[in-house]
């Protein structure tokens, strides 16, 4: 039985939320994990000429089961909780929250991430939106 | 323009060294507008704080840009702060302590510069992050893995050098860099253990080198700029084995360390042993709203219900074993045998073996950011700051720092989360709140909060570690021995390699002497 709740002393992503943990008592016949879902690959935009991209300078936090997906969540439902899937973020939007942060999410910089990234980054999840975001 | 200037340097002046670092390093990293320097505040600090303002903000792209960065600095008189990748969240993240300050960002310097897989080293430079290494490795196919922290977004060297303490064999993360290149606040770069040789294939394997060690010099100091080191990495195991058990009560602490603190002292146990109360779940969990409707506490009358509906006990043991199943195993049979004196519970185990996807993990070196998540348990406007005192791994010692945690957090109704890192020979025992940005009467009682915990295990001889910003001149002086000796040694120090007192003011309480005397 696949028992993944406790692992790490925090609560896990959903992907590996899984129910149903008993006790094992047998020290040498322990559980082992191969049910687990892969670690998505961070790099969404492979090749994109910015350095840093959408999975460097977001999907840390917004992809992957990370912060702000979690927080989204709770705030606006796990339907909204992707912000690639989501149609009512302007590009004005995103850029201000980029820039001045936004809740529980800090600010980046422009020495973090350029204008001209930031740019990329707003045409990816524009892309993203129409389904024609490179893969 | 800023508004805010550094202590003693007018409008003009200020203007005049923002435009010679333009000038050196490209005015596209220089940023000096109110607007562009927002992300240079703390993050998470309250509304309205001051204290921590930045006066401009500059990034680097190499040792030389930092050397005229420096030399700039020194004519000038220009107080620089240097930060990693500014994600110190908790602590301060990306403001300095001194406002007026210009930031140093050196997220450009962010080169993964050499990886001896063989040995299991990485060098790298200050801008790296656990995420940007993770990544690497992994594309790479190299079998070596990071220790994690629970708030992966930072720089490796960074936390390291702010003494971060984490996940797997090689969580103490100050431990394992072993040769470093630093620049000192004049100018100069030097290299330390090894390094010091010129063509020493050894500068990140031997900790020392001949004479004085001076890579503590450079942890959580003032005394000069890391621009690169050596990181030892862990070989990924054969097989990676968790035991997890849940302990019911609050005082079952004290039982749980006194069986672990010698297995951990012996090696049987690997790397430091993160034990969690349950409220570390429930406030990443989103789920607050459940329980309570305004901002206090919620009562410890309703917490059997929420453990039992996360299926937590008061504290959360998480041991992993790193290596070959043999082993591994012998180490379990050892801690189960230990916790059998004490409970008749038994682990919960599981196990990774090599080849096998690797669960989204810090304990299996994948990097995460979801703990941040505490930061929005009372308020979409939330903050978290920590206090960790540093104990003997003593049961009464423990058991009491909880009562008395407990007690206090009690007093200024706050949820305790809180938490027990085993290290070899000590315990930090995590004491963590988290707050409303914008409650001013919030602010007031986590100020006084940290300060009656500062206080009072100071009281009993125990002191922090690490602290944010506001806290590092009164963390500095519980440290008393001979009158404050020591600080007399760091204010000496400071003195003598900057002269100019340019680099990083006030940071853990070490201020040169040029604001020491304004003060006065």
């Amino acid at each position: 039985m696949i028992c993944l709740r406790h692992l790490s002393g925090a609560l896990l992503p959903a992907i590996v939320l899984v129910g149903g943990c008993s006790s094992e008592p047998d020290v040498a016949a322990p559980i082992p994990l191969t049910a687990v879902e892969a670690v998505p690959a961070l790099s969404m935009v492979e090749g994109k000429a910015t350095p840093r991209n959408y999975a460097a300078a977001c999907g840390t936090c917004h992809d992957n089961g990370g912060f702000a997906v979690r927080v989204l969540a709770d705030r606006s439902g796990p339907e909204n909780s992707m912000i690639h899937e989501r149609n009512d973020l302007a590009p004005d939007a995103i850029r201000a929250i980029v820039r001045n942060g936004f809740g529980a999410m800090p600010a980046m910089s422009k020495l973090e991430v350029s204008d001209e990234e930031l740019d990329g980054i707003i045409a990816f999840l524009g892309k993203a939106r129409r389904g024609s975001a490179p893969q | 323009m800023s508004a805010i200037l550094p202590p003693g340097v007018t409008a003009a002046e200020f203007s005049a060294a923002m435009r010679a670092f333009s000038s050196e390093i490209g005015s596209q990293w220089v940023l000096i507008t109110d607007e562009d320097l927002i992300p240079y505040h703390d993050a998470y600090g309250f509304a309205g704080q001051t204290d921590h303002q930045p006066g401009g903000a500059i990034s680097p792209a190499n040792v030389e840009e930092l050397r005229a960065i420096l030399r700039i600095a020194n004519e000038r008189g220009i107080p620089l702060w240097p930060i990693s990748r500014g994600k110190n969240y908790g602590y301060g993240a990306a403001a300095p302590r001194m406002s007026g300050s210009v930031v140093l960002d050196l997220g450009r310097m962010r080169r993964i510069l050499d990886v001896d897989v063989a040995r299991g080293v990485v060098v790298v430079e200050p801008g790296v992050g656990f995420f940007d290494l993770y990544d690497y490795l992994e594309r790479e196919k190299i079998p070596l893995w990071a220790s994690m922290p629970g708030n992966s977004l930072g720089s490796v060297l960074g936390n390291a050098l702010e003494y971060g303490l984490g996940y797997g064999p090689m969580g103490d993360r100050a431990n394992s860099l072993v040769g470093m290149e630093a620049m000192l606040p004049g100018g100069e770069l030097v290299r330390t253990g090894m390094g010091a040789m010129n063509g020493s294939p050894c500068w990140n394997l031997f900790p020392y080198s001949y004479g004085p060690s001076w890579d503590r010099m450079f942890t959580q100091s003032n005394f000069g700029i890391v621009t690169k080191a050596g990181v030892w990495l862990y070989p990924e195991p054969e097989e990676v084995l968790s035991l997890d058990m849940e302990v019911p009560d609050e005082a079952d602490i004290g039982w749980v360390v006194e069986a672990l603190a010698p297995l951990r002292m012996r090696g049987v146990v690997q790397g430091p042993v993160n034990i969690g109360n349950f409220m570390r779940i429930v406030m990443g969990s989103g789920r607050r709203a459940e329980w309570a409707t305004g901002k206090g506490a919620i009562p410890d009358a309703m917490h059997k219900q929420i453990m039992d509906d996360f299926g937590l006990g008061w504290w959360g043991v998480h041991l992993t074993f790193y290596g070959e199943p043999e082993l591994n195993r012998a180490r379990a049979k050892v801690v189960a045998d230990a916790f059998a004196k004490h409970t008749s519970q038994r682990f919960e185990m599981h196990s990774w073996k090599r080849g096998e996807p690797r669960p989204p993990l810090p304990s299996h070196g994948v990097p995460i950011s979801f703990p941040l998540r505490i930061a929005n348990w009372l308020s979409p406007n939330g903050g978290h700051l920590g206090f960790s005192p540093v104990l003997p791994p003593d049961r009464a010692a423990i058991e009491q720092q909880i009562s008395r945690s407990r007690a206090m957090f009690r007093k200024f109704d706050f949820d305790f989360y809180g938490g027990v890192t085993l290290g070899e020979r000590h315990v930090n025992v995590v004491n963590m709140l988290a707050y409303d940005r914008d409650d001013a009467d919030m602010a007031k009682r986590a100020d006084a909060l940290f300060r009656e915990l500062m206080n009072d295990a100071k009281t009993r001889g125990f002191g922090e570690y690490r602290s944010h910003l506001s806290y590092m001149d009164d963390v500095a002086a519980t440290y008393d021995f001979n009158g404050g000796s020591l600080h007399r040694l760091n204010e000496w120090m400071k003195d003598a390699i900057d002269p100019n007192g340019i680099l990083a003011p006030g940071k853990q309480g070490i201020w040169p002497k040029r604001y020491r005397e304004a003060q006065q």
